[in-house]
């Protein structure tokens, strides 16, 4: 039977409905609707492409059941997670008690200068020169010489030139008894406070720890000489490493 | 100082530089080395050193290291 054939569907005053004909049961059937619309079918073959569908919602329920399962599995019974394989680990922060200061990297930078340039110095005449300064935290003094004995001087910030005498360093070079060479220099501390001076009333250093105990800022200028005490002409080279810290 | 006086004391310090070989405490020919054994000689009536030989002297002398 086909629709032409049926009598479409009426109201109470014999007026048409909202119908459609229905091929299985062979008659006109009433729309029905919910929340002021109709009822409709979709079919799948006219969604856009990416809507929803039963299969793709079947498989993102399958996705959510396997990651509910994994979870499941890192978790012991009160929640928290389990770690059970091994884990490289990065410490950060400090392990240091409150009371304790923090380690501070300090930069250093440095400057190797020669000041005296293989000089003929003729026997006990001293070479000397003017040395000033720019905020170094540490000056030190390499002697090359090829005559004994010698000995190394400088200034104090009292008293700025090179002849006050060899105790602004540590060690002190005073009457040295051994030759050097560029190569193989000898090296000094220059100590402002001149420490090793007894009459200063200062408790003379007796080891590079607490000579630096004794570190204070060189003067911003001081004379530093090499005397030589021997009977031929020495030649000498003088170099100052400056040393600077932040 | 005369420039005789001059080619002179350059000719002694090539001669210096030519017969260098290294030792254990001096493994290279440097300023210092030169003046030192410059001095030896006993010739360095005039007292020069490192900055002479860098102001009158030619290459390779004036540029040895320090």
């Amino acid at each position: 039977m086909s629709y032409s054939s049926k009598r479409i569907k009426r109201d109470a005053d014999q007026k048409p409905i909202p119908q459609y004909f229905n091929p299985n049961t062979d008659d006109y059937e009433a729309l029905q609707g919910k929340n002021g619309a109709y009822n409709v079918n979709v079919l799948e073959s006219a969604l856009p492409a990416g809507a929803a569908t039963d299969a793709k919602l079947d498989l993102i329920l399958s996705k959510l059941e396997d990651v509910e399962s994994e979870l499941t599995a890192i978790k012991s019974t009160n929640g928290i997670k389990k770690i059970e394989d091994t884990v490289a680990v990065q410490l950060t922060g400090s392990s240091l008690p409150d009371t304790q200061a923090l380690p501070v990297k300090q930069a250093f930078n440095y400057e190797l200068e020669t000041i005296i340039n293989a000089e003929s110095v003729p026997s006990n005449q001293t070479s000397f020169k003017i040395i000033t300064t720019n905020g170094e935290a540490e000056l030190w003094f390499l002697v090359s010489i090829d005559k004994q004995p010698w000995r190394l001087t400088a200034g104090t910030p009292w008293f700025t030139q090179y002849s006050w005498g060899p105790q602004p360093f540590f060690p002190v070079r005073n009457n040295v008894a051994n030759t050097s060479t560029v190569s193989v220099p000898i090296i000094s501390l220059y100590v402002p406070l001149s420490p090793s001076l007894s009459s200063l009333g200062l408790t003379a250093p007796t080891t590079m720890a607490e000579a630096r105990q004794f570190l204070t800022p060189p003067p911003k200028s001081f004379g530093v000489g090499v005397h030589n005490g021997s009977a031929e002409t020495a030649t000498v080279t003088l170099k100052v490493l400056r040393v600077w810290r932040s | 100082m005369t420039e005789q006086r001059k080619q002179q004391i350059i000719n002694d310090l090539m001669s210096i530089y030519n017969a260098f070989e290294p030792t254990e405490d001096e493994f290279v020919l440097s300023m210092f080395v030169l003046i030192s054994r410059y001095n030896a000689t006993g010739h360095n009536v005039e007292l020069i050193g490192g900055d002479w030989v860098i102001e009158n002297c030619p290459e390779p002398l004036k540029s040895l290291p320090v």
